[in-house]
């Protein structure tokens, strides 16, 4: 079976020179949960952005369903892959959750009754539906996060990418989104600092440093390897 | 994030608010025009417009307080030109018309901004005819606005939570308010094209963009009131 991710020394370098993927190999299957651990700086972030074009690497080359990463394929590559971003507040801009949740479908060219069913479904899903008229403003951040989450889940990506998406997250409500996560059954590259988290969500992990992929495994294994359930960092 | 207050202020239930933002806004330009062109405006023309600004903030089932509120941010600027006029020419006549006729403009307003979302009224002025460019512009503004009040309360709260926040300080923190505003942005931009964004918002609410008979009656009936108004009576 092709894989769903393929990417195949993948280089980017920002703007103001700093190298920040220096050639990434990576596959990911249909199903498949990937965690990337790395420390901060490291590209995950980086990465995660190629995978539906918003970054587009000077060198190296990254499938996503087959589609070559090109102008061209764009919008069904963002069609496939869902994003969450590592701060919701930057994900939720539209005047009630409802809405929010409607954006992405409305998008791509759903009926407004069409796309506010599948709206609901979705907020339902991230057990939010209670709060649809409500200003995302208001929310607390877990409940922003599983909105956000919403939002992505409505277009019925294949692909779900989460960069660290525990951020502001108090132990329950990391737990409860674990939980959400293990119940999808979409393909997840989710960045994380959190050893647990990772473990409880994650079926394979891959660990970044300094812009490259330095080693792969069981989730278990690479929090040994790099020692990362002790990390200072979360 | 949090969104201006006239946001949610044009969320009510009336039947106002379920108009199409075309048929508003036609209406409410219809009006402007003819206030515009009342000649001359003396006590009858002001008791006819302003008993039809009444009657619209009646139907939109305003909150008074908060329609005086923001009639309170334009009266100044409106009286002090009404006393000016009062005191170079003496006439205190015009400076009462001057006076009751942009209080009158500015109630219609007010009275459109309240019961229709920004983007709605835009997405409107676009179906009417209104530049794309200049009606996608104003909508980034309106949402930039947004994130640039809420970065500055961010940046206040921070700056009070390290030892207090000083105005005289501020003009060196515009400068990093801005461009943390403009890293904001960019990282709400790309959230919205990776959810498909085509540089139209788009319209959740069904209403919206479906005219229908009340919104001809509005747009159609203002017009032909005011237009009999003005050949019977001269107002
Ligand atoms: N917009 C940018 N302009 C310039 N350099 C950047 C930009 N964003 C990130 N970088 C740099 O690129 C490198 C990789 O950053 P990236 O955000 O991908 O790391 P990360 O692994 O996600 O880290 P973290 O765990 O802290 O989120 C870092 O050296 C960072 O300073
Ligand atoms: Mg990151």
């Amino acid at each position: 079976m092709a894989a769903l991710v393929e990417a195949h020394g993948l280089a980017y370098r920002y703007p103001d020179g700093t190298e920040a993927l220096r050639g990434i190999d990576l596959a990911v299957s249909a199903g498949e949960s990937l965690i990337l651990f790395g420390a901060n700086g490291a590209g995950k972030s980086t990465f995660l952005l190629h995978l539906n074009g918003l970054l587009r690497a000077a060198r190296g080359t990254l499938t996503v369903d087959g589609l070559p990463m090109k102008t061209a394929n764009l919008a069904a590559i963002r069609q496939r892959v869902g994003f969450v971003f590592q701060d919701a507040d930057d994900q939720l801009f539209m005047p009630t959750v409802l809405e929010d949740a409607a954006f992405g479908l409305l998008n791509q060219g759903l009926e407004p009754s069409e796309a506010r069913r599948h709206a609901e479904a979705a907020l339902a899903q991230v057990d939010m539906l209670h709060a649809a008229g409500r200003a995302p403003y208001h929310l607390s951040g877990g409940e922003k996060r599983r909105v956000a989450l919403a939002g992505v889940l409505a277009m019925q990506p294949k692909l779900l990418v989460l960069d660290e998406p525990t951020t502001s997250l108090d132990p329950p409500a990391q737990h409860k989104l674990a939980e959400l996560l293990g119940r999808l059954p979409q393909a997840k590259l989710i960045s994380t600092h959190d050893a647990a988290f990772g473990q409880a969500t994650g079926s394979r992990a891959v660990f970044f440093e300094r812009g490259k992929i330095v080693g792969g495994g069981t989730v278990e294994e690479i929090v040994r390897r790099y020692g990362w359930a002790a990390s200072p960092e979360r | 994030m949090r969104h201006l207050e006239s946001d949610q202020w044009s969320r009510g239930g009336s039947a106002l608010h379920r108009c199409d933002a075309r048929a508003k806004l036609a209406a409410v330009l219809t009006v402007l025009a003819f206030v515009g062109t009342a000649r001359p405006w003396h006590w009858p023309q002001g008791v006819f417009y302003g008993s039809l600004a009444l009657a619209a903030l009646l139907a939109a089932q305003l909150s008074w307080a908060g329609f005086l509120r923001r009639l309170s941010v334009v009266l100044p600027v409106t009286a002090t030109f009404a006393l000016l006029t009062w005191l170079s020419t003496g006439d205190a006549g015009r400076a009462g018309a001057l006076l009751s006729r942009s209080l009158v403009s500015v109630a219609f307003a007010i009275v459109l901004i309240a019961t229709t979302p920004a983007h709605a009224l835009l997405t409107g002025a676009e179906r009417l005819g209104a530049p794309r460019m200049l009606v996608a512009v104003a909508q980034m503004v309106h949402r930039y606005l947004f994130v640039l009040i809420d970065q500055a309360l961010r940046m206040r709260q921070a700056a009070r939570s390290r030892g207090g926040f000083r105005w005289s300080a501020a003009a060196g923190a515009a400068a990093a308010l801005l461009l943390s505003s403009e890293q904001r942005a960019t990282r709400i931009h790309q959230a919205m094209l990776a959810r498909g964004f085509t540089g139209t918002w788009p319209e959740l609410s069904a209403a919206a963009g479906r005219w229908n008979v009340f919104d001809s009656a509005l747009a159609g009936g203002t017009a032909l009131t005011l237009l009999l108004a003005r050949l019977l009576w001269r107002l």
